[in-house]
């Protein structure tokens, strides 16, 4: 016990689980209305647009000399994802064909941009790969501050209004039809989708970012028939393999946010072998078929022809 | 107390893209009417009642639902719609249970109350698939996704119920399933809008026929009797979507202008 109780006891530890615990939490939440809404990859496109939005930061910071230089980088990246998960949102309401390249462009362009950015004001490889790989390790108590702040919000936001979100994304049409306030809904799964990329950014990075949103969903999915129990099922999921995922770098020296990763991948493997097992045994149970007359008089025909003047349609 | 039509529309026009699909159509429907609204596909039907139910903006024209215009506080509590299908096929499974509560949320509503649970329930056993209650949409056929999408409008007991083409792809006993759950709304003094390719089961409930050709009314009244070809032993009965080319308005369908 005496190696974990000294974990435990470490506060740049203790700052590190409590973020990674908040991630694994909050981040499925978001995770399961982009699935739900098929929008997958959205957490993965504002991370990229983050990035923009880290470089902006420091530069704005070096602009005013500020002793610590990235002191703007993670309200830089806020911003930046507000302002690109609301033109994505856009983009996806106005249903255009041109959508998709207007989607990659925005993408490349804010990897590009923050690469080059980040550069210009001064930062180094390093700096870049801790916005992208993750950096853990460096989350003061500021930083967490910010993280439980937003954690709140988007828990609250998540599941308080999960009714409407849930309306909404299941069939906009419906709720347009049922007068809800469908903008204001899509607006805000877009909105608290980006600050949700902006908190998971310093646990598994902004390349990973995603994958801590839809990874832990994609499981869950696998084990539940029940949108609300997907939903729980991810974020337990999502938190079992933040904290584990981040106990076993602090004894061995791997990235945290991969190993986060790769350990949400794992557990899609293990759903994926339940479902497996599962589904055989309720294929064999249960005929598929709903037990209803059809309206093919075989008797009468005398043969397997069907009468043709119906609607078979 | 019934002195405004339950639906009120005047010279609607609708645009969708650079197509000009509904042209100028006024319709008031009042308490406890039976519309059926026919037409070949493209012909504007489906618009017409999306237009109606606000999920297509009109480009000009107005609608009145129950004597007040459409926004956030127009009574949606008593509008029930029923599209022809689920539109999008969701990413995340969800039970018929949960679909058919998502009913009880309109306008500002937006919170589940208490009891959603029982009230989908008893909604679902309207339509005969209360036992399906906890099953994923997915795993339930087309009919019965169909009667979980009825029993999603009739949760919130509205006063109008507006159908688009309920029983599309629907096998024969469904429909005459579904006659049945009509019949009984229509008994409890329920105004109905329902867009169909063809009377067939509803001919008798049917109290006035609407029909659209190229976005304008061509027909406000008792039901047209079909063509008398239609009776005919060598007529050749192909239903609209597959190609049907009598009125030659059927060729619209193929440049996309459905829906």
């Amino acid at each position: 016990m005496s190696p974990l109780l000294d974990m435990l006891s470490d506060p740049l530890m203790q700052r590190s689980l409590i973020a990674a615990a908040v991630v694994g939490l909050t981040a499925p939440i978001m995770g399961t209305y982009l699935v739900q809404r098929r929008l997958s990859l959205l957490g993965d496109g504002i991370g990229h647009v983050a990035l923009t939005g880290v470089a902006l930061g420091w530069i704005i910071g070096s602009a005013m000399g500020l002793v610590e230089r990235d002191a703007l980088a993670v309200p830089g990246a806020i911003f930046a994802a507000i302002i690109g998960s609301v033109a994505i949102e856009y983009v996806r309401e106005k249903g255009r064909t041109s959508g998709d390249v207007a989607l990659a462009l925005l993408f490349y362009s804010g990897i590009a941009g923050g690469v080059v950015l980040i550069s210009i004001a001064g930062g180094t490889n390093a700096n870049l790969m801790g916005y992208l790989f993750g950096s853990i390790s460096t989350v003061t108590e500021l930083d967490l501050a910010l993280t439980v702040f937003l954690g709140i919000l988007i828990f609250l936001v998540g599941i308080g209004l999960r009714a409407v979100l849930f309306a909404v994304s299941n069939d906009e049409e419906f709720a347009r039809a049922s007068g809800l306030p469908v903008r204001a809904a899509n607006l805000t799964i877009a909105i608290v989708a980006a600050l949700t990329v902006t908190v998971s950014m310093r646990v598994v990075g902004l390349l990973l970012v995603s994958a801590v949103m839809i990874v832990p969903v994609a499981a869950a999915q696998l084990l539940a028939t029940t949108f609300k129990r997907t939903m729980t099922i991810a974020m337990g999921i999502g938190v079992i393999v933040s904290i584990s995922g981040l106990t076993i770098t602090y004894w061995y020296p791997l990235s945290p946010g991969a190993t986060i990763v790769l350990l949400a991948v794992a557990a899609y493997i293990v759903a994926l072998l339940i479902h497996t097992l599962l589904g055989r045994r309720r294929i064999t149970a249960r005929d598929p078929h709903p037990d209803l007359p059809d309206d093919v008089d075989l008797v009468a025909a005398g043969t397997q022809t069907t009468r043709s003047d119906q609607c078979k349609e | 107390m019934n002195e405004y039509p339950i639906v009120s529309a005047d010279n609607l026009h609708v645009h969708l893209g650079n197509s000009h699909i509904l042209r100028g159509v006024s319709l008031a429907v009042s308490r406890g009417e039976v519309v059926a609204v026919l037409g070949a596909n493209g012909s504007g039907k489906s618009t017409l009642i999306r237009a109606l139910t606000s999920i297509i903006p009109v480009t000009s024209g107005t609608i009145e639902l129950f004597g007040q215009a459409t926004g956030a506080s127009a009574p949606w509590a008593k509008i029930g719609y029923v599209p022809q299908r689920i539109t999008a096929q969701s990413g995340v499974t969800a039970s018929a249970s949960e679909v058919v509560a998502s009913g009880l949320l309109h306008g500002r509503t937006i919170r589940l109350p208490r009891g959603a649970k029982a009230q989908a329930h008893a909604a679902l056993e309207s339509v005969h698939l209360a036992d399906h209650a906890h099953l994923p949409l997915s795993a339930l056929s087309g009919g019965q996704q169909q009667r979980v999408l009825i029993a999603r409008a009739l949760i919130r007991n509205p006063e109008l119920l507006i159908l688009d083409e309920p029983v599309a792809g629907v096998d024969h006993p469904s429909q005459e399933a579904f006659a049945a759950t009509l019949k009984d709304l229509v008994d409890q003094g329920r105004t109905i809008i329902v867009v169909l390719h063809e009377l067939g089961e509803f001919e008798s409930l049917i109290t006035r026929t609407v029909v659209l050709r190229h976005g304008r009314i061509i027909h406000d009244g008792p039901a047209p009797r079909a063509s008398i070809r239609h009776a005919e032993p060598d007529h050749d009965h192909v239903h609209p979507h597959e190609g049907y080319v009598e009125q030659g308005s059927a060729l619209l369908p193929e440049l996309g202008f459905d829906q």
